[in-house]
C-alpha cells in the first residue's frame, strides 16, 4: 500500500516539481490546471515513473485521463493495480 | 543552381515533422506508444502464400495510404505556417513506391496488367500523389531499401548546406504489399510474433507501414540535424557484414561530419529489426565503437519495421526524445544477447543532447543520423 503522502513524494522527485514541500499539496487536489499544474509532458514523465515504480501501465494516454484526476483518486489506482 | 556564389556549411533544423505508422498519426501518440509499450504489430493471416500467420505493423485506418500522406504533408504545411511548397525541394525515400497499388489492380483485374499506369505503379508515384494536391519546386525519389528516406534526409542536408534551398520536405513512405511480405518471408527472416530486438531468443522482424515526414531548413529550431554518414559493406546482398564494419564505418563518418567524439552521443537509436544478422552485427559495431556504454534502443518492437520509412519515422522518434528528454524502454526485450550493451528495459527521464540514428539496408548500404537538442534559439 502507498499512501497519498509517499505518492507526493515521488510527484516532487520524479517530475522535479519546484519550490513545493508535499505538505502544501491537499488529498483532493488536481494533479493538472489549477491544481499541481501538470502538463501534458508531466503526463508522460508519470506513465513512465508509474510502470518504472509500481509496474502500472496503461494502454494509451486517454486512458490515464480518467485516472490522472486528484491525489487520492491516483493513490487508490496505484494500490488496485501495481504489481 | 547556382551553388559557388552562396554561403556554404550553414545549419540545418527540422522545422517541423510528422508522423503515421501503425500505432498512430502523430509523433506524440507515437512516441508515448514507445514509452506505454503500446505495440502496433498484429497478427495476421492472408499475406501470406501459404496462408500462415504473420505479425505485421498495418496502419489503422479507413483513409486510402495516399491520402494519409497528403494529409501528413497538410500537417507540415499547417504546422509550419508556410503558405505554400513552390520554392521547397521535395526528396522521398521509398523501397516499393506504388507495388502495393498494382498487386491490388492485378488482382483486380483477374491477374491482369491491362490497369497498370506506370505513374501509379513506379517507385516516383508517391511524388506523382504528392504532386496532384502539392506544387513543390522539383523532387527526387530515393530507394534504397531500407535506408531509402535516411538517404533521402542526406541528400536534403546537403542541398541546403550547398545554398542551393532554404527548405526541403523529406517523404519516407512505405505500405505493406504482398511481395515485400512473401520476399522477407522466403529470406527466412519474418517473425509470426511481435519481434525483440536484440534478444538472444529472437524470431525476426515484423514488415510494417508508415510515413515519416520531415521538413528540414535553415530556420533555427529546438532540433539540430548535426551529422549524417554513410557506408557499403561490399559483403552480401541482404546480408550485413558479421561483424558490423558497415554500420562502425556509417556511425564514425556521422560523428566525424558532426565533429563529434563517440562519448558524446547520448542515446542510440538502433536499427535493431530483431533479426539474427542485423541485430548481432549492428550491436557488436556500438559495443566497439561506443566504450562509454550509452543507451541503445530498437522502437521495432512497437512500429514494426517500416523499410523505406523507417530513417524518417525514427528520425521523428529520436527528435521526441530530445523534445522530451525521455529514453523509451527496449520493449518486449527479456534476455539480452549482448551483455554489455545497455539496452534499458525501463523508459528513463535524462539529460540527452545527442541521438544517433542507424538505418541498414539491403546491399550492406547504411546510414546514420546525429540529431542535437538546441537550446533557447526560437
Amino acid at each position: 500500500m502507498i499512501t497519498t503522502d509517499r505518492l507526493k513524494e515521488i510527484l516532487i522527485e520524479g517530475l522535479a516539481l519546484e519550490d513545493i514541500d508535499p505538505n502544501e499539496i491537499g488529498d483532493s487536489d488536481a494533479l493538472f490546471n489549477e491544481g499541481l499544474g501538470l502538463d501534458s509532458v508531466d503526463a508522460i514523465e508519470l506513465v513512465v515513473i508509474l510502470d518504472n515504480e509500481f509496474g502500472v501501465k496503461f494502454k494509451n494516454m486517454e486512458e490515464t485521463k480518467a485516472v490522472f484526476v486528484t491525489i487520492q483518486h491516483l493513490t487508490d489506482y496505484i494500490n488496485e493495480h501495481k504489481k | 543552381m547556382n551553388i559557388k556564389n552562396k554561403n556554404i556549411n550553414r545549419e540545418v533544423y527540422i522545422e517541423s515533422m510528422s508522423a503515421c505508422c501503425s500505432v498512430g498519426d502523430s509523433s506524440e501518440v507515437i512516441f508515448e506508444a514507445t514509452l506505454l509499450g503500446n505495440s502496433g504489430v498484429k497478427k495476421h493471416q492472408g499475406f501470406l502464400n501459404d496462408e500462415t500467420v504473420s505479425a505485421i505493423g498495418k496502419i489503422r485506418s479507413s483513409r486510402s495510404f495516399d491520402s494519409l500522406i497528403i494529409e501528413s504533408i497538410e500537417n507540415i504545411l499547417y504546422d509550419s505556417k508556410l503558405k505554400d511548397f513552390s520554392t521547397t525541394f521535395l526528396s522521398i525515400g521509398t523501397s516499393v513506391g506504388g507495388m502495393a497499388w498494382a498487386e491490388n489492380q492485378f488482382i483486380k483485374d483477374g491477374g491482369s496488367y491491362k490497369n497498370i499506369k506506370l505513374e501509379k505503379q513506379s517507385i516516383h508515384s508517391i511524388a506523382h500523389t504528392i504532386k496532384k494536391k502539392f506544387n513543390f519546386k522539383d523532387s527526387i525519389t530515393f530507394s534504397t531499401a531500407c535506408t531509402s528516406s535516411s538517404n533521402a534526409i542526406i541528400f536534403a542536408k546537403e542541398l541546403i548546406e550547398a545554398g542551393a534551398y532554404e527548405r526541403v520536405l523529406v517523404v519516407g513512405a512505405d505500405s505493406i504489399s504482398y511481395t515485400t511480405v512473401n520476399g522477407f518471408n522466403a529470406l527466412g527472416v519474418l517473425s509470426s510474433e511481435i519481434a525483440t530486438p536484440f534478444d538472444a531468443n529472437r524470431t525476426g522482424m515484423n514488415v510494417a507501414e508508415g510515413i515519416g515526414t520531415i521538413l528540414l531548413s535553415t530556420t533555427p529550431s529546438e532540433i539540430k540535424l548535426v551529422g549524417v554518414g554513410c557506408s557499403s559493406d561490399a559483403y552480401n546482398i541482404t546480408n550485413p557484414h558479421p561483424h558490423g564494419e558497415g554500420a562502425k564505418l556509417a556511425m564514425k563518418n556521422a560523428l566525424k561530419s558532426a565533429n563529434l567524439n563517440p562519448n558524446q552521443i547520448d542515446y542510440i537509436n538502433a536499427h535493431g529489426t530483431g533479426t539474427i544478422a542485423n541485430d548481432s552485427a549492428e550491436g557488436k559495431a556500438i559495443e566497439e565503437l561506443f566504450p562509454h556504454n550509452p543507451p541503445v534502443g530498437s522502437t521495432k518492437s512497437i512500429t514494426g519495421h517500416t523499410l523505406g520509412a523507417c530513417g524518417a519515422i525514427e528520425l521523428v522518434i529520436s527528435s521526441m526524445v530530445l523534445k522530451k528528454q525521455i529514453i523509451p524502454k527496449n520493449f518486449n526485450l527479456k534476455t539480452k544477447e549482448i551483455d554489455s550493451l545497455n539496452l534499458l528495459q525501463k523508459s528513463i527521464k535524462n539529460e540527452i543532447k545527442f541521438v544517433l540514428s542507424n538505418a541498414f539496408a539491403f546491399g550492406g548500404n547504411n546510414v546514420s543520423l546525429i540529431v542535437q537538442k538546441v537550446y533557447n534559439e526560437r
